[in-house]
């Protein structure tokens, strides 16, 4: 179990029992390392599979996941940037200038 | 017999037609749904309204005289963005004044594993914040604050929702390159806005609203 949240090492491998016949091992480091291809869903769906075992158990990559999907969700969003007042306008002008 | 996808939509490539054969009133209709986006990725590198906005103006029109060029081996976006992109890149290469920035961009390893600072657990944060001044400026800040290589790939990806490919294409990066400058970027980015970073879960003290959320 970890203990406290800056203590996490790389040896701390996190081991889950899928069934008696296999162990998926997936390490916080490794998770941390994937958590953006998982969020583009561009990872093998075995990895996909051991990442979401992983995320069921393990409180600090479930808050790393969470916190780059919602980072992710507002910046996508329309309304964080937007172009000056009379932007259009103005983008046309050398175009309309021109010889 | 192999034959080649189609990449423009229809109305693009009939908008196309037009301005080459003479109305030029139609590039504007043509351009007009990817005007956020020539702005943004101007200003993600230059990070000045003013400049920005004169970058997008000669970008339009550098697209406007080599329309006939264009062959439809790219998204017309892709294509339009490459021209804003390459025509800020070189603003910048005149401008002294961001020597500095390039500097200190090339010590981040990018290829080195990234650790995590905060583990603080993020309740969701609902959409209807970015109603608010003060929760914009935040995030404004935070993508403000990276460095141009991680800054344009968060730009062209997750603002502008270019693919993977067409940011490769554009940066004259590797989609490997891309997706790891991608995840660094998402991973600062997380970081810089993290509940947490108060530090309050290691001074045992309860939460600090510093976040607008």
């Amino acid at each position: 179990m970890l203990e406290h949240r800056t203590e996490i090492s790389e040896s701390e491998t996190l081991v889950i029992k899928k069934d008696a016949m296999t162990t998926i091992e997936i390490s916080c480091v490794e998770v941390w390392r994937e958590v953006s291809n998982y969020l583009e869903a561009d990872i093998s769906p075995e990895l996909r599979e051991r990442m979401e075992a992983h995320f069921k158990v393990c409180v600090h990559c479930s808050a790393v996941l969470d916190g780059m999907r919602n980072i992710v969700g507002l910046v996508a969003d329309g309304r964080l940037f937007q172009t000056p007042p009379g932007f259009h306008k103005r983008l046309y002008s050398k175009i309309r200038l021109r010889p | 017999m192999h034959m080649p996808q189609p990449q423009l939509e229809p109305t693009e490539a009939q908008l196309i037609r037009r301005v080459c054969g003479g109305e030029p009133d139609a590039f504007e209709e043509l351009v007009r749904p990817y005007e956020r986006m020539v702005y943004l990725t101007a200003i993600s590198i230059l990070r000045n309204q003013a400049d920005a906005e004169e970058v997008a103006q000669d970008a339009v029109l550098k697209a406007f005289s080599k329309l006939s060029t264009f062959r439809g081996e790219c998204k017309f976006s892709t294509w339009l963005v490459e021209i804003t992109y390459n025509e800020a890149r070189m603003r910048l290469r005149k401008d002294r004044r961001h020597l500095y920035e390039s500097l200190d961009d090339q010590q981040q390893d990018p290829e080195g594993d990234y650790w995590p600072r905060d583990f603080a657990d993020w309740r969701p944060i609902p959409s209807e914040l970015l109603e608010d001044d003060e929760t914009r400026q935040t995030l404004q800040h935070a993508i403000n604050s990276l460095s141009p290589s991680y800054r344009e790939i968060v730009v062209l990806r997750d603002i502008e929702n270019l693919s993977i490919k067409d940011a490769a294409t554009i940066l004259g990066l590797s989609e490997a390159t891309v997706k790891t400058r991608l995840h660094r970027a998402r991973l600062l980015l997380r970081d810089a806005l993290a509940p947490g970073l108060d530090g309050c879960w290691s001074t045992g003290q309860r939460y600090q609203k510093v976040r607008p959320w």
